[in-house]
């Protein structure tokens, strides 16, 4: 393999899942902490930064350990890896962002049990060297972060008018003319927000659409089962 | 079976990633934990100064602030078993937080008045006192009981009546989150100010009940739906603090003294 086929592979390895092979939008995974966390963009950002880490470690040191692994075993090594990782996570971000801690409650601990990071441990990991699958793991985790991040500054916006605190949209209360509209502080409008994301996107990339059984018949063949 | 899944290898390939991971929290912990503990006693102070009324409850305020907030507040030493203020230890060291668990400054309970499963208690815990000149306005007393899967501590604030609930605050607990840990919500502690903890005779009447919405001159509180073990592991908790074996014959006493 030549430098320049190495450098194109690992820029697609690494960019690859942020649009082509997003893990949320595309493969519809990791949806339970990506409608919990995004009320605001503060532990969004957070929850990103959280899953690139475990992302990124439970990659790497699969494939360190991929040629060596027994296969009996195999799972529970993977699950013991992940695990730690976000144990110690979770522990760092009592630490050092306890109150953002306190808003992500279970969800940094449900990390462990994410389908994203397992689905890359088994489906690229352990296929693959360190260098790569630790771009496919940083790949992945900023493919998940960037939807968080997008749905929780549209839903802090919309429903406080601030973004990290700071109004950028002036409240009537305030003087201003924004009312904001409190059911974006709830669950369901990040599920509404991500739909909308999601047919967007699979507007603008039609390779991305499901097809149903009658393909090319009776037109119905776009778009996301309900 | 070829080498790779070898018995021997499988059990060395285990232990070698069991190692690797156990070295890998711990170290985690050891470097984390005093980092976690100072914040954890941050937010002790925020507490008690939340349910001493310096504040109203939510207030953003900084360290520096609370720190301040807090040596505005006189801190005494209580002697349960004398129902009085002692000064056996020094208010200003003394750490309730570590006698709690310390079988030298613990006595043990009695079964029948065990009702928020403790089992021990000390016998000293401290106070904290708002006051104008030589009246006490409020005073701020720590409880804590079993919830449904950790200890919950918090601060329950009792007016210049020594009967009357002005506030409460939780700072550490470990209830269902998104369930039982509604308990944090501020609407639902904002119900106990002004609740009467005691009746005439001195018997405790704070009850955390369900049913109909109570109104606010009963004892009652209400309930949690979906939080029943955590709302009862409330009531019970207050109450064993509030009652004969916790500061009650020390807030009789205030009553007493006052009148």
């Amino acid at each position: 393999m030549t430098l320049g086929r190495l450098i194109s592979g690992s820029r697609s390895t690494l960019l690859t899942p942020l649009l082509d092979g997003n893990p949320i939008t595309l493969q519809v995974l990791g949806l339970c902490s990506a409608l919990a966390v995004t009320s605001s963009l503060r532990p969004a950002l957070v929850m990103g930064a959280a899953v690139i880490s475990v992302l990124v470690f439970a990659n790497v040191t699969v494939s360190l350990l991929r040629h060596v692994m027994p296969q009996s075993i195999r799972l529970i090594i993977e699950v013991t890896l992940i695990a730690s990782a976000v144990i110690v996570v979770d522990e760092v971000l009592k630490a050092f962002v306890p109150d953002i801690a306190a808003i992500l409650s279970v969800f940094v601990g449900l990390i462990i049990t994410n389908c994203i990071v397992l689905a890359r441990v088994e489906s690229f990991a352990l296929h693959n060297g360190v260098w790569a699958s630790l771009l496919d793991g940083l790949g992945n985790g900023l493919g998940y972060a960037w939807i968080l991040v997008l749905i929780g500054a549209v839903r802090e916006i919309l429903g406080t008018g601030s973004l990290l605190g700071y109004e950028v949209l002036p409240l009537i209360e305030n003087g201003g003319w924004f009312e904001p509209n409190e059911l974006m502080l709830l669950t369901p409008s990040a599920f509404f927000l991500l739909a909308l994301l999601v047919w967007t996107i699979r507007w603008l990339r039609p390779t991305q659409r499901e097809h149903t059984q009658q393909r090319h018949g009776d037109g119905r063949s776009s778009g996301v089962s309900p | 079976m070829n080498e790779r899944e070898s018995v021997a290898r499988t059990l060395g390939i285990a232990t070698g990633v069991a190692v690797f991971c156990s070295l890998l929290v711990s170290l985690a912990v050891l470097w984390l934990r005093p980092i976690q503990l100072a914040y954890a006693s941050i937010e002790r102070n925020r507490a008690i100064v939340e349910a001493s009324g310096l504040v109203a409850p939510g207030t953003p305020l900084d360290e520096g602030e609370i720190v301040d907030l807090f040596l505005d507040l006189e801190t005494r030493i209580v002697d349960l078993d004398a129902g009085a203020f002692s000064d056996a230890v020094s208010a200003a060291t003394y750490d309730f937080r570590a006698a709690i668990n310390d079988p030298d400054q613990t006595i043990p309970i009695p079964a029948e008045l065990d009702i928020a499963n403790l089992g021990r208690r000390p016998v000293h815990l401290p106070v904290f006192l708002l006051r104008d000149g030589q009246v006490i306005e409020r005073i701020v007393l720590p409880i804590y009981g079993q919830g449904m899967w950790a200890m919950i501590h918090g601060f329950l604030s009792i007016g210049a009546d020594f009967a009357t609930i002005e506030g409460v605050t939780f700072y550490e607990q470990g209830e269902t989150p998104g369930i039982g840990d509604r308990f944090l919500e501020p609407a639902w502690l904002a119900q106990w100010r002004g609740r009467p903890a005691y009746n005439e005779n001195g018997q405790v009447v704070l009850r955390i009940g369900a049913g109909q919405a109570s109104p606010p001159t009963t004892g009652a509180i209400d309930a949690i739906t979906g939080a029943t073990i955590t709302t009862s592991a409330i009531e019970r908790l207050v109450r064993y603090w509030l009652g004969d074996d916790g500061f009650g014959p020390f807030l009789a006493a205030q009553r007493d003294a006052a009148q």
